[in-house]
Formats: C-alpha cells, sequence, structure tokens
C-alpha cells in the first residue's frame, strides 16, 4: 500500500506531470528534426536533473526517450528521412504513402502501433522483469551474433534492389564501422592519423549523409523538387478504417511480440526488431508485393515492435545493468549518477524508484498519443512549404546538428563525405539501408563474434552447436540466398 | 563496359585495398584469440566476393543514364555549395555559413527563377537568426564562431 501511495505521489504530483508532459514535447521535436535525435535531447538535460529528486529526473529523462523514438517515425514519414535509427525500417513505406497523398494515414497508423508498442510493452515489462531477466541472461554472444546477422540479412534480402549490390552495401557498411578504436581490445584501425576518427564516424554524420544529403542531391540532380501534396478531404478519427486496423490485428501483436523478445535481450535496439518484424510482416503478407509502395501493415509492423523494444530494452537496463542502445546507456548513466545502482538489487532496495520509471513510460506513451493525434492534421502541413525553402533549412539544422554531437567541426566535414559516398552509391543503384544497419550493428557484430569464438574451447563451432544461434545463422543463410536465386 | 561491370570493379578495387590496410592492423595485449583484424578482412572479403560477383554476372540491358547532362552540372554546382560549407563553418563561424548556405540552395532549387534576389537575401536572414537563438540560447549548444572570427571578438 505504502508502495502504491509513492509512486501515485511521484507521478501525479502537478511538476511530475509537467516534466512527463514536456519531456515528451521535448523528445517529439529532437526526434523529427534530422540531424537532432533524443538521445541529444537527454544530454542536454541530464544535468538538469541533478537538481531534481531521483524519481523526477528519471521520469523525464525517460518521456524524452519515448518522444524521440516516436518523434523519428514523423521525419520519416513526411519527409522520407528517419529521425532515428528506430525509424529506418518505418521509411520504406511510410515515406511511399505519403508521396501517394496519404501522410495523414501514416502519421495515424505510426500513432497508434507507437503508443501499443509503448504502453504495452511497460506495463509487460513492469511485471515480468525479474523473471525476463533471469532468462535473458542465460544468452550468449552466440545468439547475439546470430541476431544481428539475422537483422543484417532481413534487410538485405527485403531491399528491391539487386541482393549482390545489397551484400555489397552492407560489406561497405561494415568497413565503415570499423573505423575507430576495436571493440574488446581498443586497437587504433583506419584512422590515417587523424584523432577524430579514433572514436569512428558520429551516428548523426553518416545518418545526415546517407540520407539526407544524399537525396538532396540526387532529388535536384533529377529536378525532383515538389513535396507531396495531402490529401485534402477533412480526416476523421486516425485517417485509417476500422477495418484496416482489424485486418492488421495480428500482425501488430505479432510485430509487439517480436519488438518486446528483442528489446529484453541486452545490447540490441529497436532498429533489429523494426527490420525483423517487418520482414515476418511482409512474409506472411496475403499482399507481399504491395510491400515497399506504402503498405500501411508494414507501418503497423515497424512501429509497433520499435515502440515495443522500449518495454523491453528497460528491463535489462533496469535488472541487469546493460543497456539495449545510446539511448539507454545514457539513462544508466543518469541512474548512476542519482546514486543508484541498476541491476537485480535495484527492484529490491527501490522498487518504488522501478515503478516510478515505468509509470513515467507509460504515462509518456498516453502524452505521445496526445501530441500525434492533434499533430497528425498539423505536421503534413509541412508539405506544403516549398521544396526550395525546406531543405535548405532542413540542411542547416542538420549540418549544425552533427556538429553538436561532440562539439566537432570533423563530424561536419564527414557528412560532405558520407553524403558523397551515398550519392555516389546511388548512381551504382547499391541501397543505402543495408549500409546504415551495417554501420550501426558493426560493434556489437564483432563484439559477439570475437567473444564467441573465444569463449569456449571449441572455438566458432559454438556458433553451431548452440540450438537457438544455429537457427539463426540457418534464417540469415536462408534470407540472402533466397534473395540471390530470385534475381538469377 | 556496362555500369555493373564498373561498380564491380570498383568495389572489388576498394576490397582489395581495405583488405590490405587491414594487415597493418595489429592486435595489442587485450586482444582475444581473434584480434582486431578479423572482422575488417571479412567485410573486405565480402566486398571482393561482390565486386568479382557483378563482373561475372550476365549483364542486363543497360537502362537510362541515371542523370540528364544539365542534371549532373545541377549536381556539380551544389556539391561544390556543400563541400564549401564545413570550410566556411570553420573560418567563418554559424551565421556567416549558414548565411551562405541559405542564400546558395534557395538559388540553386529556385530552378523557374521565381524569387527576386531581395527575397532570396532575407530567407537566410529569416532563418540564421532563430536558429542561432535556437541552438545557442535554447539548446546550450554552442556553434561555430569561426577561427578567423574569434580574435576580432575578443
Amino acid at each position: 500500500m505504502e508502495l502504491l501511495q509513492f509512486v501515485f505521489e511521484n507521478l501525479f504530483d502537478p511538476f511530475s506531470l509537467l516534466l512527463i508532459f514536456g519531456g515528451t514535447v521535448l523528445g517529439v521535436i529532437f526526434g523529427s528534426i534530422p540531424g537532432l535525435n533524443g538521445a541529444l535531447a537527454i544530454i542536454l538535460l541530464l544535468p538538469f536533473t541533478f537538481m531534481l529528486e531521483a524519481e523526477l529526473g528519471i521520469v523525464l529523462l525517460v518521456s524524452i526517450y519515448v518522444g524521440g523514438i516516436s518523434g523519428g517515425f514523423i521525419s520519416a514519414a513526411l519527409i522520407g528521412i528517419p529521425g532515428a535509427p528506430a525509424a529506418i525500417a518505418t521509411t520504406i513505406e511510410a515515406w511511399p504513402l505519403t508521396q501517394k497523398g496519404g501522410a495523414v494515414k501514416a502519421l495515424g497508423v505510426g500513432t497508434i502501433a507507437t503508443f501499443i508498442g509503448t504502453f504495452f510493452s511497460c506495463i509487460i515489462a513492469m511485471f515480468l522483469s525479474p523473471i525476463i531477466a533471469t532468462y535473458a541472461v542465460k544468452l550468449g554472444p552466440w545468439e547475439f551474433f546470430g541476431l544481428c546477422l539475422t537483422a543484417v540479412s532481413l534487410v538485405i534480402s527485403l531491399s528491391k534492389a539487386d541482393v549482390l549490390k545489397g551484400i555489397a552495401s552492407a560489406c561497405i557498411g561494415f568497413i565503415i564501422g570499423s573505423i575507430g578504436f576495436a571493440p574488446i581490445d581498443g586497437a587504433r584501425r583506419f584512422t590515417f592519423g587523424i584523432s577524430q576518427l579514433n572514436t569512428g564516424l558520429a551516428l548523426g554524420s553518416t545518418m545526415m549523409g546517407f540520407f539526407v544529403l544524399s537525396s538532396v542531391l540526387i532529388d535536384y540532380g533529377k529536378g525532383n523538387m515538389t513535396l507531396p501534396s495531402v490529401a485534402k478531404q477533412s480526416i476523421k478519427g486516425w485517417g485509417f478504417t476500422l477495418r484496416e486496423f482489424k485486418d492488421n490485428v495480428w500482425n501488430i501483436i505479432r510485430s509487439f511480440f517480436i519488438g518486446l523478445g528483442i528489446g529484453f535481450l541486452p545490447g540490441m535496439g529497436s532498429g533489429i526488431s523494426a527490420f525483423v518484424s517487418y520482414a515476418k510482416a511482409k512474409d506472411s503478407s496475403k499482399h507481399p508485393e504491395e510491400f515497399g509502395n506504402g503498405a500501411i501493415e508494414g507501418i503497423f509492423a515497424t512501429e509497433t515492435a520499435n515502440n515495443s523494444t522500449i518495454g523491453g530494452a528497460v528491463v535489462p537496463m533496469i535488472a541487469l545493468g546493460i543497456p539495449g542502445d545510446t539511448t539507454t546507456a545514457i539513462l544508466l548513466g543518469a541512474l548512476t549518477i542519482q546514486g543508484l545502482e541498476p541491476g537485480p538489487l535495484l527492484m529490491v532496495n527501490d522498487p518504488g524508484f522501478v515503478y516510478v520509471l515505468f509509470g513515467g513510460l507509460i504515462l509518456a506513451s498516453i502524452v505521445t498519443l496526445g501530441i500525434q493525434y492533434f499533430g497528425m492534421r498539423l505536421f503534413p502541413k509541412i508539405l506544403s512549404i516549398k521544396f526550395m525553402f525546406l531543405f535548405p533549412v532542413i540542411m542547416v539544422f542538420g549540418f549544425n546538428g552533427a556538429f553538436a554531437q561532440g562539439n566537432s567541426i570533423f563530424n561536419v566535414y564527414m557528412v560532405v563525405v558520407c553524403g558523397a559516398i551515398g550519392f555516389l552509391l546511388s548512381v551504382g543503384r547499391f541501397p543505402i539501408t543495408p549500409l546504415i544497419l551495417a554501420y550501426i550493428l558493426a560493434p556489437l557484430l564483432e563484439t559477439y563474434l570475437r567473444r564467441g569464438i573465444s569463449y569456449t574451447e571449441q572455438g566458432a563451432l559454438t556458433f553451431f552447436t548452440r540450438p537457438i544461434s544455429l537457427a539463426l545463422i540457418i534464417i540469415a543463410t536462408f534470407s540472402i540466398i533466397r534473395g540471390l536465386l530470385k534475381k538469377t | 563496359m556496362t555500369k555493373d561491370r564498373i561498380s564491380g570493379a570498383i568495389i572489388l578495387l576498394i576490397g582489395i585495398i581495405w583488405m590490405v590496410l587491414t594487415t597493418q592492423v595489429k592486435g595489442n595485449a587485450f586482444s582475444t584469440v581473434i584480434g582486431p583484424e578479423l572482422f575488417p578482412n571479412l567485410a573486405s572479403g565480402g566486398l571482393i566476393l561482390c565486386g568479382i560477383g557483378l563482373l561475372l554476372r550476365k549483364q542486363k540491358g543497360e537502362s537510362k543514364p541515371f542523370l540528364s547532362r544539365d542534371g549532373w552540372k545541377r549536381v556539380g554546382k551544389l556539391s561544390l555549395t556543400l563541400v564549401v560549407y564545413p570550410f566556411m563553418l570553420e573560418y567563418l563561424g554559424f551565421i556567416v555559413a549558414s548565411f551562405y548556405l541559405l542564400f546558395v540552395t534557395v538559388t540553386l532549387f529556385d530552378l523557374k527563377r521565381t524569387l527576386s534576389l531581395r527575397r532570396r537575401l532575407i530567407f537566410p536572414v529569416l532563418i540564421t537568426a532563430p536558429a542561432y537563438i535556437f541552438f545557442q540560447y535554447v539548446l546550450d549548444l554552442p556553434l561555430p564562431v569561426g577561427e578567423i572570427i574569434r580574435p576580432l571578438i575578443r
């Protein structure tokens, strides 16, 4: 009873509600502007949380986390530029739907999927985190390697482009991802004497360069300077019909559990779950030929999965002290700064804090629902701004957002380099998405590969003797071979 | 030679170069049984195989050119603008560099020449000032002052 009172007092205090609302709005804004992201917003507000009590501080930060993931979807849908890695998969369907005049529908589907994913995953995680943590920790680097490899192979096989070129793009992404200090031993690689490359290429530089700059170069070169128009008739409800929602119920449930399951695994992020659920949705669809052309099944799958990963990712963060991605790593840092020790004892020593955290996530998901519902009719107005005004502004924010990550002008130079590489790859009709995912997952893949080989006497054979690892490697191999054979 | 063959040759070359660069990567006392050279070697090897695959596979008929001649000219102008921007940002600071980028890009993007010079000059002012305030004061993110400008304002 005392615990419940403590949780309610901390969550429903007017100041706390204001923090949740403000944090969510800030997260959505940061997530939706290319070059900025939710993690940056959390870093900026982190010093401010020192002045607050631990419960209020973490509630603010997790609200930004939820808003940031959702915000990334808005720019993905409206201008075809994912605001966060989690939204890369969503761009594949949301942007073509917007180009066909369905911007509001894309936003509506994404909004509902976002809410379902975040809200229910946090509720499940809140009650099951001790049990789930016990099982998650039994998996090892072999299984995690298999999962990351499967995500990359699915992206390659799903791309409409040439699978062989998709593999080449992924290899380029792995190469870019291996620049800097190597994981495990910190050996310096491919820095060419440039100290700024010790930490590799900044994520902001690569996202901005590959997604924004290269597409602006292509659009300008082709003279495609018209933004999609938005359907003029008044939009009722969520922009899609009840029938369309009912047709996707199983898709949503399946994607939810894919995202939740992947989120529970330490070190996995939203980007992986979105692609895995997208691939599954396409495989199970009665109309797989519609994928890539604005299929709402795809949007339901990716947004439900990447948001259900939020609830899942908080479990290893709280129960094991292992972050799921950059943002949860920063949240872990915030907990430590407040004097809390994430790990199995946190639930025992400070259960009130843990429930306040989950409560903050749940309330933030409700606030996000409200913001996006009212925003659905406002956000598409951005498409009425002419290309010649909109994209210069996006470029200024994007370039300086990249600068802001590390306060480094070098990041801005790298934006131009990545933009050039992205443009040249597009000329050769190489897909960009496998490159980006491979770049993001490269450190994880290498870490798990090297650990997996060195942990047992069997070495690399262990990847094939553990059932889950073997199954994942078979899925990854099969999806690539199937893609290659389809084209011949 | 088809475009695919050219692409294949290029990525084959990149793969070989990167594999050669990887020979200079050395492990240290903290390295595991498998060192830091494994992963880049696997990636380079994959690139080499893809390059060979693109060179050897049956070539499809050439599709239409990626860009027209005018399109390549436009890309050239925009590329030059974008390459200059980081240098301006580093040496002249955010305000001057962003004004330049906004002015030049809105001029380039105005293909039908609908905007007067006055409007093309007002637009950068309307964006640069709020953007500066947003980054510098709202987000408390310092922006580049410019190596040439910095001594002048001290």
